[in-house]
């Protein structure tokens, strides 16, 4: 099939180009277009400010019927947004004219803002205040000081009242936060942009006043913009030092070329088709690129490894017959190997979190793509081009010393796998210390200007994120019943004595401050009043002034909920999550009946959100691992075949994991991706690895002989694909960015322990559990009589199956040597197809056909071989030995039985046959 | 061909007509139609009940029940008003009085019954929104003519109605720091000498604010008021409707009535 099909390729050559040609430029408009680019032609501009936009808003990583995304939801529609984000000033004092002039000039030039709803500063928050029949509430942006004395004034004032001391401003006077609040549809791109503005309008304004940036969002983004720097920086790097690899290696343009070519061009159809699908990018997406370049990198090796390997072993005479045979060698496992892969990240659909299932998809499109273009671009290129052999002398001498290591760890299976499965169990073990929890600011190094800001908000201001208690009070107007406004005022106390809680901001602050203003600015009065027609009138006042919407944010317009704003330290997600559950416990343990509070906000939902990325990575990698494994099963028939098949795949990511926790990496959002990429590679290899040792037992009766075949064949390419991949990778290692050179390092690490599972744990394991696959049983063509073979009397279809399993299958080519005489032998053929003679002596004993046995005695007895067999035609047989006899016992003892009783009725009936000739 | 030519001259004769009428509307007569409508909107005293409706962005309503008073003070073209709650009940009695100062400030005192003592509001300002509506004190306060600029912008059809659309530029430097709008669009009905619509613009043309009127009739069968009145605040966002009742019109209030020794005996 594989060369029928290269010579409809060879046919249609003209065609696959126009048709690759026209994809490939579609796709390229999708890529401009993902970019942000439009269809018009590029200008200097439109190309300056082109860029991969990564859509960071938290729903992409909850189900949409996730209770904590609902309540968040219904707290976004009844409070609005509550994001925001934080700038901090540093003055030497803030309380000057101009320094409270120039905070209150940015905070207008930040309220014109897109996408900004409503800044707060220490000039524009209301300041109450009372006096005897006197109140005020304006805000100091509208009377700015103008001389130093009023400034003081002013500061005596802000620097008396708690609303604003470490909030808005440092309680030394020396820092002031301006705080920006978005509006609920900012999101994504659009939330990027007003970032970029934010901190341009600020720098503009603030002119020599050092200022430091922190918040949510602006860590996310900066996180995603350094991951996107670094990638953009370092993967040309990659790929100009796999390219290096790559000529080392083939010495020839289109050594390195078609496998580049081939990368770039599944990276163009993919990202292209995301373009035109208007899909926005998720932070997992980020690292498609990599796991597409890895996949082409190792896909297209496979097949011109194989290329160039047949022109050196066949020596065809036209490149037509070249690729033929290099498309016959590998295309089926290519194809296995593929489609394994694209099951496998398609699983990652089956879940509600649309980011896990975009990036499931957008993986699962990547490989086909890859796929079609190994199968069209990579044979069409080699048909094109003149055939012409390498320049560099095959690696056939250390393949060759490879191969006899291989061969070496096959036949001493128990101590090799004693030796590796220590290996993997030690590093193994390094998984007790792994610790899974998530904290962005650790990507950050610790004299980073993010950190900086996260650190003085924090130890200077009221943090720069927060979380909420939504208060809903189960009828119109609670939230201006005293019981309810002091159970809040309880919860902000309990709150505040939690490590991670800097601040907490409620309408309970703003009803206590006014009740004291309205009290002559009596301390005394700043408590919660005794009537709820007082809360009422207080709650009006506060609506009075330049700012209406001031308490709208803390409580709703039927005064039924109420939202407790708790600003937190920059703490990993599992110790947030954690006192969010304690204030939870708290709510529900202490609060009168009929209220009710419900955790939620900005800050919890990024930590849920991270957590579900992290438990939607290992469940998707999990679920990969059990697709992989049931895949594995259908094509060897067996489940312990495929349990076996799985052992060289998950070993790597074990001893990686293992190794991660030694040196105290944690799983994060970005270290948890090395699970998916490592088992993408480690299951290419295997299957080549299984594929091709099963096409060698076929042809090689002994599996030493096979295993060096392997090793020598295909193993080639398997250390072709690593090395390039890990030497490309460890550039990554380069990186200033601590998330990219943990990948890098990891991925190096990933290489090196598949390629140890490659050469010597698979041959080991093969040597443990031989591999009959499935597809073997078909080509055995069990037809009707199968049950007519003396052998199988008796015996059902599925117990003859589970026979022929245990055994292994040798396809021997015309006249090849079965069994020499005196050569000691323990195994029982069965001819499934073609004929053997026997001869003894060299003289012709007799002829054997379908369904007869030969080598019983070496079974039953350790008795030399009698006679010489050998193959008349090309000849499939069962090699059944006494291992298999064991296990068969084992397993199904009463078919082994059968099978010996079988046995005894063919030996006796031989038996019977020679005493009869004898007479 | 012939056709074509008489439909070009009647349309060249119509845009010189058009034009003329609007050279006459840009001097004289948009003051002339501005003064009728002050005298039509600011008599020298009035009373009504309003229903007030405010709407939030995410559905939620307030619905509150003021009645509210209003003087005009001619002999400085200011005044002051009075709105006292009516209901809900736990706020019905909350009373605030703003009185308009010649130099452009109001004074605010405010009466909240719970606490049995009015508060002189120290940093109030015309342009202050009013209990968290959309309206603001300079939506009440009759505006000093020769303090702003009136300019035609175009006729149009609005809301059925014949309506002269002008632009209102305040020009009193007292002004500029008082204001909200940097300017506004003005819908005027001439023949009733009322407006139908006003869009309000800050100083970088933003459109912040815009007021709707309908459902005219005359309480007094001399000048013309809206029983609705809607206000939508494009930024915030934010609405407010307004249902006015029970107008009456030029009822001779004392001047004492707006002082804040009255807040507590207002009944």
């Amino acid at each position: 099939m594989s060369r029928a099909y290269i010579r409809f390729l060879d046919r249609r050559l003209v065609w696959v180009a126009l048709v690759l040609t026209l994809i490939t430029l579609v796709c390229g408009a999708g890529v401009w277009k993902l970019l942000g680019g439009d269809l018009l032609p590029p200008t200097a501009d439109s190309l300056r400010h082109l860029k991969l936009r990564i859509d960071t808003s938290d729903r992409q990583f909850l189900a949409a019927h996730d209770p904590d995304l609902q309540a968040y939801q219904e707290s976004t529609r009844i409070f609005g947004d509550d994001r925001f984000l934080v700038a901090v000033l540093e003055f030497d004092n803030v309380f000057t004219p101009d320094h409270l002039a120039l905070i209150s000039r940015a905070c207008s030039a930040l309220s014109r803002l897109p996408g900004a709803k409503r800044v707060t500063s220490v000039t524009h928050e209301p300041l109450y205040s009372g006096a005897a029949q006197s109140l005020a509430n304006a805000q100091i942006a509208t009377r700015l000081p103008k001389t130093q004395a009023e400034a003081d004034r002013i500061r005596d004032q802000v620097l008396s009242d708690s609303t604003f001391v470490r909030n808005l401003v440092s309680a030394d006077g020396r820092y002031a936060a301006i705080y920006v609040r978005t509006w609920p549809h900012v999101r994504g791109p659009e939330l990027d942009f007003l970032v970029r503005r934010f901190k341009q309008t600020l720098q503009r304004e603030a002119r020599n006043v050092p200022v430091l940036f922190a918040g949510n969002h602006i860590q996310t983004i900066e996180l995603h913009e350094a991951t996107l720097r670094e990638m953009k920086r370092l993967l040309p790097v990659t790929a100009v030092i796999m390219a290096i690899v790559l000529a080392l290696i083939f010495h020839s343009w289109r050594g390195v070329g078609l496998p580049l070519v081939t990368m770039a061009l599944s990276l163009i159809w993919t990202f292209g088709v995301l373009g035109w699908a208007g899909v926005s990018l998720t932070p997992i997406d980020v690292i498609l690129p990599t796991l597409l370049m890895t996949l082409s990198i190792t896909y297209s090796l496979q097949f011109i490894t194989r290329y160039y390997q047949v022109m050196e072993e066949a020596r065809p005479t036209d490149k037509v017959s070249c690729c033929e045979l290099a498309a016959e060698d590998s295309f089926f496992a290519l194809f296995i190997a593929q489609f394994t892969t694209i099951i496998g990240t398609a699983s990652l659909c089956w879940t509600d979190i649309p980011a896990i299932f975009q990036f499931g998809a957008i993986s699962a499109l990547g490989t086909v793509f890859t796929a079609v273009l190994v199968y069209t671009f990579l044979p069409a290129a080699q048909l094109v081009l003149p055939m012409r052999p390498r320049r560099r002398r095959p690696e056939t001498s250390w393949m060759e010393r490879i191969s006899r290591r291989a061969q070496g760890f096959y036949l001493r299976k128990e101590m090799t796998l004693s030796v590796a499965f220590g290996v993997t169990a030690v590093l193994a073990l390094g998984l007790f210390a792994l610790k899974v929890e998530n904290d962005p600011k650790t990507f950050f190094k610790s004299d980073s200007p993010i950190r900086q800001a996260f650190q003085t908000i924090e130890d200077k201001l009221g943090g720069a994120l927060s979380i909420s208690v939504v208060v809903d009070g189960g009828r119109p107007g609670a939230m201006k019943d005293p019981e309810t406004l002091r159970a809040i005022e309880s919860l902000q106390t309990f709150a505040e004595q939690q490590s991670p809680v800097l601040k907490t901001i409620s309408f309970v602050d703003t009803v206590k401050r006014l009740n004291r203003a309205v009290h002559g600015d009596s301390a005394a009065f700043e408590t919660v009043p005794e009537s709820s027609d007082e809360i009422s009138q207080l709650l009006l006042l506060a609506a009075i002034g330049d700012d209406p919407a001031n308490i709208d944010r803390l409580v709703d317009y039927d005064y039924q909920h109420g939202r407790l704003e708790i600003r937190v330290k920059n703490v990993d997600s599992k110790s947030l999550l954690a006192l969010a559950s304690d204030l939870q416990s708290h709510v529900d343990r202490t609060w009168p009946r009929g209220l009710h509070g419900t955790v939620t906000g900005d800050h919890y939902m990024t930590c849920r959100a991270n957590s579900a990325i992290l438990t939607g990575q290992v469940r998707g990698f999990l679920g990969t691992a059990i697709v992989v494994f049931l895949v594995m099963w259908i094509c060897f028939g067996s489940p312990q075949i495929g349990l076996i098949a799985m052992i060289p795949n998950v070993a790597p990511i074990l001893s990686v994991l293992g190794l991660m926790g030694y040196f105290g990496v944690r799983i994060d959002v970005g270290t948890a991706l090395l699970a998916s990429v490592a088992l993408g590679i480690a299951l290419d290899d295997t299957i080549h690895f299984i594929i091709h040792y099963i096409r060698n037992i076929q042809s090689h009766p002994h599996g030493r002989r096979a295993i060096h075949n392997v090793v020598g064949g295909v193993g080639r390419a398997m250390v072709f694909s690593n090395v390039a991949l890990a030497v490309g990778f460890a550039v990554l290692i380069l990186s200033t960015f601590q998330p990219v050179r943990l990948f890098g390092l990891f991925m190096l690490v990933s290489m090196i322990i598949a390629c140890f599972d490659d050469f010597v744990m698979m041959p080991a394991l093969i040597g443990w559990m031989p591999m009959v696959g499935v597809w073997e049983q078909w080509r055995i063509k069990f037809k009707s009589d199968v049950t007519q073979i003396p052998l199988f009397a008796r015996m059902s279809p599925a117990d003859i199956k589970k026979v022929v399993s245990m055994g292994r299958m040798l396809t021997l080519p015309a006249n090849a040597r079965l069994m020499e005489e005196g050569e000691p032998g323990a195994e029982l053929f069965l001819i499934l197809e073609g004929s053997v003679t026997v001869r003894k002596n060299k003289v012709v004993v007799t002829m054997l056909g379908r369904g007869e046995t030969v080598g019983e005695m070496g079974l039953i007895s350790d008795h030399p071989r009698s006679a010489d067999v050998s193959a008349d035609k090309e000849t499939t047989v069962l090699a059944f030995g006494y291992e298999a006899l064991e296990r068969l016992e084992r397993r199904y003892p009463r078919l082994a039985v059968r099978l010996l009783h079988n046995l005894s009725t063919i030996l006796s009936r031989r038996l019977a046959a020679t005493t009869e000739l004898l007479k | 061909m012939r056709t074509f030519g008489i439909v070009w001259i009647f349309c060249l004769v119509l845009s010189c007509a058009v034009r003329a009428t609007a050279d006459a509307l840009d001097t004289t007569a948009v003051r002339a139609l501005m003064e009728k409508v002050d005298r039509n909107l600011y008599p020298d005293d009035e009373i009504d009940e309003v229903s007030l409706i405010l709407i939030h962005p995410n559905g939620q309503q307030r619905q509150w029940r003021i009645r509210q008073y209003y003087q005009r003070a001619y002999e400085n073209g200011m005044g002051a008003i009075l709105l006292r709650f009516v209901d809900p009940t736990d706020l019905h009695g909350t009373t605030l009085v703003s009185v308009n100062q010649p130099g452009g400030e109001n004074n605010q005192w405010l009466y909240l019954p719970a606490f049995r003592m009015p508060q002189f509001l120290a940093d109030s300002r015309k342009s202050d929104y009013v209990f968290g509506s959309d309206l603001t004190f300079e939506d009440f306060t009759p505006c000093i003519l020769d303090e702003y600029d009136y300019a035609f912008v175009r006729e149009e059809i609005f809301a059925e109605r014949h309506a002269i659309v002008i632009r209102k530029t305040p020009t009193a430097p007292k002004l500029q720091s008082r204001v909200k709008y940097a300017y506004q669009m003005l819908w005027v009905d001439p023949d009733r000498n009322i407006f139908l619509r006003a869009d309000f613009f800050d100083s970088i043309g933003q459109m912040y604010k815009t007021v709707t009127w309908g459902d005219f009739y005359q309480p007094d069968r001399i000048h013309w008021r809206a029983r609705r009145v809607a206000f939508f605040s494009p930024l915030r966002p934010h609405w407010t409707q307004l249902s006015v009742e029970d107008i009456q019109l030029n009822r001779g209030l004392p001047a004492e009535f707006f002082s804040e020794r009255n807040l507590t005996n207002i009944r």
